[in-house]
């Protein structure tokens, strides 16, 4: 047992000293850590002369945009996000990926659907005020369509990746006319791409020597300051016309109620430490990235539209037989895997149409369904020997990585070999580009269409290795839709394209990976959509 | 002294000329290339060939690393591929970041790590060294990342005293900048206070066991007067070594920290571009910190004979 000492007045009056000493250092400590909280926030909390009356809302993006220039070869998904909110186009996408008007009111197609005619709506005025006519329609798709303008786009009008535009006229100031060399149903999707949207632009945009200067454009946010490597801040543009149709996508009515500043962040916990803190109030996050509840922030959580995809190399000598990519495919229970991934948050959907699109239909849903007993005939039939097949995916994008660990295991209790190979990202990139893989993990970026996205799946591996599937019957099936506009038809045709990969099985299609952004309670209006841009029209704080 | 400074300088040409080869072939040995990230999974050859040859990618390998030497000597480190800007502009914007960073965590290690390790090695094998010799392995053990996280978790989320990310220069806040580099300042100081104090605790040792100090003791000079006066000055050699190579692997390897922290300097700039295969950027950010070693380290060598006469240049 200890005995306590009893403090001699020498020690005491040490321990005064000691005590007074701590003392006097907490409070040094204290008043240093105040003095530096007591400084100005930031130099970005000074509020800005053009809008001084709107709250900031703060949104952590992984990088930064590297250019300012819509659908330019530089840019980025953040690109496009920005962008989404400062320019517009002709017509513009609705949540479904369906087309609305936008800067046109309406449009005539003629009866041979070569000839588009816009007719463009009154009042519209750029961000540096002057006013929008059919001559600004003209100069953007002329620009656009320069070498120099790196327009990554340029593909979709001049006849390599669609129709070829023949002509652009206007006939009045309010009537923009595009002629075709071939009817084209894609040719108002194009416009709308988000990636590389026909922006219509002030020539203001550039200086007089006809260098890129920032996007002059007529949406509802002014591209205010940009700060490379570290923040965009878009403010409210006051003579915004919103249209009055309901909001959705990027279509409909918009009206900007906050300055927004895109805070360039790269690391995700830092990103989740900054919105503890407050000082960012919404952020992307994946299935795998959800940080712990908290009464200060939600999840905002929609279907998304990029496919993630389990891809065979059907090239390669032993995955070339169809009945082991078949076999792959029953020997596992995918909706298990997708449900297992994404924490319950994404559907089994085993069509490269989104679930979430108006063109979805319940043929698009039938998917495999496990089935060991036929796996196992499959494999016997293939005279399968146990070779061992290498998965390729990536740790940078969780979710590829997770669906990866999960089918090899579950391939391997079917019987089929597999061992997982980690790779950088961008070393993934250029093995899927170049068709060096035998199964791969990947991710699909969102196509505004399943044509646009069978399109790029589609083809002859000996010319453009990156293509998927090599089937000349569903490449004539895909083209014979090139210019009918009619849902109905086109629903079919991906319906039966979708039939016919799931005999061929290139791949097998997992899920769209879901649209999930961490929202602080401060704010009001957030949606999500299954392209996945944040939109901040129509959102406030408070 | 500046045939000194001109020999060591000359010796660096080879050195340099070796390290723009290697990062040159490193860099293009790692698969992929910046036109095929940048269109990632979008099928378009034709897109694809346009932006090789703008980028002079389709060029052979040895053409273009003749190209990119020729541009060097007339002080072109090229233009960025994904930022489209001059790499010399890049590096002018992110180094002063990581330098005000990096020289105030070295300047604030050396006022604790100096005196620190002084004290230990005067109270070897005591409880105040065994107390310092003991820090030190904690601090040591500490990833800066580690550090920074904590740091962050208690001054920015919990205490909501400082930002968690985020840089302002001074020149644009003034003194609000302050308030961005505490943190930084902190996490990469921890670490370099330990590596210092083991230095100059260690030499301070050997010192302190030279006959000249017992002469000192014998004088009756005061202990501080022997420690100060002739201790620490023989005991800085060593340890301004150690200080030199610290700095020149800060400078050079701040990538981490400047994540953490969301701050723009150069090391992030370089890992950015590695991810991107920004490859004039990478080999423009390699080559300045390959230059950086060797200033450094003949900044140290310049300033060795100030604290040991016996040396000379």
């Amino acid at each position: 047992m200890a005995i306590p000492v009893s403090p001699t007045p020498r020690r005491l009056a040490a321990r005064r000293v000691g005590n007074r000493r701590i003392q006097s250092m907490k409070r040094a400590a204290m008043a240093g850590a105040l003095a530096i909280a007591a400084l100005p926030a930031s130099g970005w909390a000074q509020p800005s002369a053009a809008a001084p009356a709107f709250p900031e809302i703060r949104f952590a993006i992984n990088t930064d945009t590297t250019t300012s220039m819509p659908g330019n070869v530089l840019r980025n998904t953040f690109t496009d996000e920005i962008l989404a909110n400062v320019v517009e186009s002709l017509v513009a996408l609705k949540s479904d990926s369906s087309i609305a008007p936008m800067l046109a009111d309406s449009w005539d197609i003629s009866p041979d659907g070569k000839q588009y005619t816009f007719h463009l709506r009154h009042g519209v005025v750029f961000h540096n005020g002057t006013p929008f006519t059919s001559a600004d329609v003209k100069w953007s798709y002329d620009y656009f369509m320069k070498p120099q303008s790196g327009y990554v786009c340029r593909g979709n009008y001049d006849g390599h990746r669609g129709p070829k535009v023949l002509a652009v006229t206007t006939p009045d100031p309010r009537t923009v006319v595009f002629e075709l060399d071939r009817p084209s149903a894609l040719f108002l999707t194009h416009m709308t791409e988000p990636r590389c949207p026909l922006a219509i632009l002030s020539p203001a945009s550039l200086d007089k020597n006809g260098t890129w200067l920032k996007p002059v454009g007529t949406g509802p946010f002014i591209f205010s300051e940009w700060k490379q490597g570290q923040y965009v801040l878009l403010t409210p543009f006051a003579q915004y016309r919103s249209r009055t149709e309901p909001p959705s996508g990027l279509a409909g009515a918009k009206h900007p109620r906050a300055n927004v500043r895109f805070v360039a962040v790269p690391d995700e916990a830092a990103q989740v430490s900054a919105l503890m803190s407050g000082q960012i109030d919404m952020m992307h996050i994946s299935e795998n990235t959800r940080p712990p509840s908290d009464p200060h922030w939600h999840v905002i959580a929609g279907p998304g539209a990029d496919p993630a995809a389990f891809l065979m190399q059907t090239r390669d000598p032993l995955l070339a037989d169809v009945r082991i990519r078949r076999a792959i495919a029953l020997a596992v229970d995918l909706p298990g895997v997708v449900n297992a991934v994404s924490g319950g948050l994404a559907r089994y959907n085993s069509s490269l149409t989104p679930d979430a699109e108006a063109l979805y239909t319940a043929g698009d849903a039938v998917g495999y369904k496990q089935n060991l007993p036929e796996v196992k005939r499959l494999l016997a039939a293939a005279g399968y020997a146990g070779q061992t097949l290498t998965l390729e995916t990536n740790r940078r994008y969780v979710h590829m990585y997770s669906s990866a660990v999960y089918m090899q295991s579950l391939l391997s209790q079917a019987g089929i070999k597999v061992k997982l190979q980690v790779v950088e990202w961008g070393t993934q990139v250029n093995d899927f580009r170049s068709g060096h893989f035998q199964l791969m993990s990947f991710g699909y970026s969102a196509r505004i269409e399943p044509a646009l996205m069978y399109g790029d799946v589609l083809g002859d591996k000996s010319k453009n290795p990156m293509v998927q599937w090599e089937n000349p019957k569903a490449r004539a099936l895909l083209r014979s839709i090139d210019g009918v506009t009619d849902p109905a038809a086109r629903k079919q045709v991906f319906e039966q394209l979708h039939q016919m990969m799931m005999d061929d099985v290139p791949m097998i299609v997992l899920n769209d990976t879901p649209d999930l952004t961490l929202v602080s309670n401060r704010l009001q209006g957030v949606t999500t959509w299954p392209l996945g841009l944040q939109r901040f029209f129509n959102v406030t704080k408070n | 002294m500046l045939s000194y400074i001109i020999k060591r300088l000359s010796m660096a040409v080879p050195t340099v000329f070796i390290v723009t080869l290697l990062v040159f072939g490193m860099i293009r040995a790692i698969p992929g290339d910046p036109a095929s990230l940048m269109l990632g999974d979008l099928n378009d050859p034709v897109l694809l060939q346009q932006m090789r040859h703008s980028f002079g990618l389709d060029q052979s390998i040895p053409a273009q690393f003749v190209i990119w030497v020729s541009h060097l000597l007339s002080g072109d480190f090229g233009m960025s591929i994904v930022r489209h800007q001059p790499v010399l502009e890049l590096i002018r914007e992110t180094f002063p970041v990581t330098a005000e960073i990096v020289l105030a965590a070295t300047f604030l290690a050396c006022l604790i790590a100096i005196p620190a390790g002084l004290f230990a090695a005067w109270m070897q094998n005591r409880r105040g060294d065994l107390a310092v010799v003991m820090g030190s392995i904690m601090l040591v053990s500490i990833p800066s990342f580690w550090a920074g996280i904590l740091l962050i978790w208690l001054f920015g989320v919990k205490l909501h005293l400082l930002p968690t990310f985020g840089y302002q220069p001074f020149s644009q806040v003034g003194w609000a900048s302050f308030k961005y580099l505490v943190l930084p300042v902190i996490a990469v100081t921890l670490g370099e206070i330990a590596v210092v104090t083991r230095m100059m605790r260690a030499s301070s040792i050997e010192v302190l066991r030279l006959e000249y100090i017992a002469h000192a003791r014998a004088k009756g000079l005061s202990e501080r007067r022997v420690l100060l006066r002739h201790t620490l000055p023989n005991a800085f050699g060593p340890t301004l070594t150690v200080i030199g190579l610290v700095l020149g692997h800060l400078l050079a390897g701040g990538a981490v920290i400047e994540t953490v922290f969301t701050l723009p300097g150069m090391g992030r700039l370089l890992v950015e571009s590695i991810y991107s295969r920004d490859y004039p950027v990478v080999q423009g950010c390699l080559l300045v910190i390959a230059l950086l070693y060797v200033l450094t380290n003949l900044v140290v060598d310049l300033l060795y004979p100030i604290f040991d006469p016996r040396l000379k240049l």
